[in-house]
């Protein structure tokens, strides 16, 4: 990885979720905070984990279909 | 015929004269623009007319604000493909595209279901012919199979325009007509129908399939038209209906695996197609004037930016002759124009703040969390967002152009023409994001939602970063994605590839053991003693006509028995 990247985002994220904790909306899902950043982490963690899981099951040979 | 079917007739017109003319290209780039110009005159909000056919008058055309941002934006897709297909699009694709695009506003412009589904056919027959138009033997598959899940959406829907006329439901759909309800069967076959065109769960394959498999101008129309049509039938006959929440998030969250492990990228941007559309459903099933003026929006959003990445990897195909991910990379520096379009397309699909759709996405989000759904729920399709940066930035942006190349490349940037549509379709997107008044026009419900506002600006931003630094966090520690290559992933195909086939085989060979078995039979009592008689008969090769004489003798005999009986 990029460390340079890595960290630019690193810091971006930081200051943008600090912000996020006080401009927040008085009604809704939004008003929670953390909401987004939570969401963020859980939504591309879970989806790694889930696709590598479903990768090993469902591929198969790239002439699987042509076989018959 | 009414004289408001006029922009459908141009396009029909437009596509007899391609057909026939070797100046197909021209035609195909002026007939949306004289269709344009044509229906800006005929079509306003409240415009209707009737055709009368035999004993029964047909609601050929019903016109609101919805109907006109689809029709508007058919015409500007077309135009779009014209001028990005302008160097090599010939006589099949030039007419089969124009004949596509009329039905599509045909559709849209339908006023009964009788009327929808005239168009509903002929869109199915026209659009086949933009995959076939690839000519390679795979495109041959899968165009058929394309036509049978279309052909079989028309045939559902008639059913159900039969069983709710059966019933006394009214057919009329569009403005002014209510919903439909799935209080009958014939909603239920009207709701498969239309769910086979957005492309619902299990219903979906041939999405995927059809347009990795089509022509370079096939897919880029393909994406702006059928789907869409769909969803403007649910839209208007189903809209409120919880259930389309329901199966409107499974059709979300379904793509995940494949968007982000297949290798091929047209494959990837049409499961990336379903995405979307089933954020659309949800909010068609949250039915309120924010999610249905969302709805509306992120359609004319996402035909942008799904056309834009189309035409991009359309030129990357033609450039580099591939678009399997484990074979592309370090396109950057030979396609940077191209580049720079991917970029935008992918920043829209993530619904960056500054491009379109995050006006859009934020409306149609808006609708649906004002329908009270929780925030796990919410927070599950707040988030594909966050993956469609995922999977759009690493499998194409990183993939294809960024990372080092597997071996020289010598592809050129794309053409002119192609450069020229790539480039309005930015500019309409970032204009769209940058001022957001102007798409006002494009909301037919009218709300007044507002998420163009610094605390949404932020929270999607926050989303982005927060996704994009767990991503290179995982990936550096080798949790990253699957690396692409050469393989199937099973989908809801494998039900009709392999389950029915293997099915259907099956019961072939133990219907032929038992036919041997009673041949055998029959073959052992011609051994015995004193049965050459009738085992010879029973052997005999029978002529056909006698078959025949002797059928039309029992169904006669069992006519007249009928005819006895009854008296």
């Amino acid at each position: 990885m990029n460390k340079p990247w890595f960290g630019l985002t690193a810091i971006a994220a930081l200051v943008l979720g600090l912000v996020g904790l006080f401009v927040r909306p008085d009604h809704g899902v939004d008003a929670m905070p953390g909401y987004y950043p939570l969401v963020g982490i859980a939504i591309v963690a879970g989806a790694i984990a889930l696709v590598r899981l479903l990768t090993r099951v469902l591929q198969r040979p790239e002439d699987y279909y042509d076989a018959d | 015929m009414p004289i408001e079917w006029l922009p459908v007739g141009i396009f029909y017109l437009g596509a007899l004269l391609a057909a026939a003319s070797r100046g197909a290209r021209w035609i195909a780039l002026a007939t949306p623009i004289v269709a344009a110009l044509v229906a800006m005159t005929l079509l306003s909000v409240g415009t209707a007319a009737d055709w009368p056919v035999m004993d029964y008058t047909l609601a050929a055309v019903r016109v609101d604000a919805m109907t006109l941002v689809f029709v508007g934006l058919f015409h500007l897709a077309a135009l779009l493909a014209a001028i990005y297909a302008l160097e090599w699009i010939d006589r099949v694709q030039a007419s089969s595209m124009l004949a596509y695009v009329g039905s599509g506003i045909g559709a849209v412009l339908a006023g009964d279901l009788v009327v929808l589904w005239l168009f509903w056919e002929m869109l199915a027959l026209t659009s086949v012919v933009l995959i076939w138009a690839r000519r390679t033997p795979e495109a041959t598959a899968a165009g058929i199979r394309y036509l049978v899940f279309n052909v079989v959406s028309g045939v559902v829907l008639l059913a159900g325009i039969a069983a709710l006329a059966s019933a006394g439901h009214d057919l009329a759909i569009g403005p002014s007509a209510g919903t439909i309800g799935l209080d009958s069967p014939g909603g239920w076959l009207v709701l498969i129908a239309f769910g086979i065109k957005a492309g619902f769960p299990l219903l979906h394959n041939w999405i995927p399939d059809g347009y990795a498999n089509a022509s370079l101008t096939g897919s880029v129309i393909l994406v702006a038209i059928t789907t869409k049509v769909g969803v403007y039938s649910l839209a208007r006959a189903f809209a409120g209906e919880e259930l389309l929440m329901v199966v409107g998030t499974v059709m979300a969250l379904w793509p995940l695996a494949y968007v982000l492990v297949e290798d091929d990228l047209r494959r990837v941007l049409a499961y990336s197609l379903m995405v979307q559309i089933g954020l659309m459903v949800v909010a068609i099933g949250a039915g309120n004037a924010i999610a249905l003026d969302g709805v509306t929006l992120h359609v004319v959003m996402d035909v942008l930016f799904k056309m834009l990445l189309f035409m991009a990897l359309g030129a990357v195909l033609v450039q580099a002759g591939t678009v399997r991910a484990s074979e592309l990379g370090g396109l950057a520096r030979r396609m940077p124009w191209t580049l720079g379009f991917v970029l935008v397309g992918t920043l829209a699909n993530s619904a960056l703040p500054g491009t379109g759709a995050f006006v859009s996405k934020k409306l149609l989000l808006g609708g649906i969390e004002y329908a009270g759904i929780g925030p796990i729920w919410y927070g599950a399709l707040a988030g594909l967002s966050a993956l469609g940066m995922l999977y759009l930035g690493v499998r194409i942006v990183y993939q294809a152009f960024l990372r080092p190349p597997k071996q020289p490349v010598t592809a050129a940037d794309a053409s002119f023409p192609m450069r020229v549509a790539m480039g309005t379709i930015t500019l309409l997107i970032v204009l769209a994001g940058l001022f957001p008044g102007l798409t006002d026009a494009l909301r037919p419900m009218g709300s007044d939602y507002n998420p163009f506002k610094l605390v949404k600006i932020l929270d999607q931003l926050q989303l982005l970063l927060f996704a994009l630094l767990t991503w290179m966090l995982l990936a550096g520690r080798g949790f990253g994605l699957p690396e692409p290559g050469r393989r199937v992933l099973l989908d809801a195909e494998w039900v009709y590839r392999r389950l029915l086939p293997g099915a259907a085989l099956a019961v072939a060979e133990r219907l032929a053991a038992v036919r041997d078995a009673v041949v055998n039979l029959v073959r052992l009592s011609d051994r015995r003693p004193g049965n050459s008689r009738v085992a010879a008969t029973l052997a005999r090769s029978w002529p056909i006509g006698s078959m025949a004489f002797w059928t039309v003798v029992v169904l006669a005999a069992l006519l007249f028995a009928g005819i006895w009986r009854g008296i």
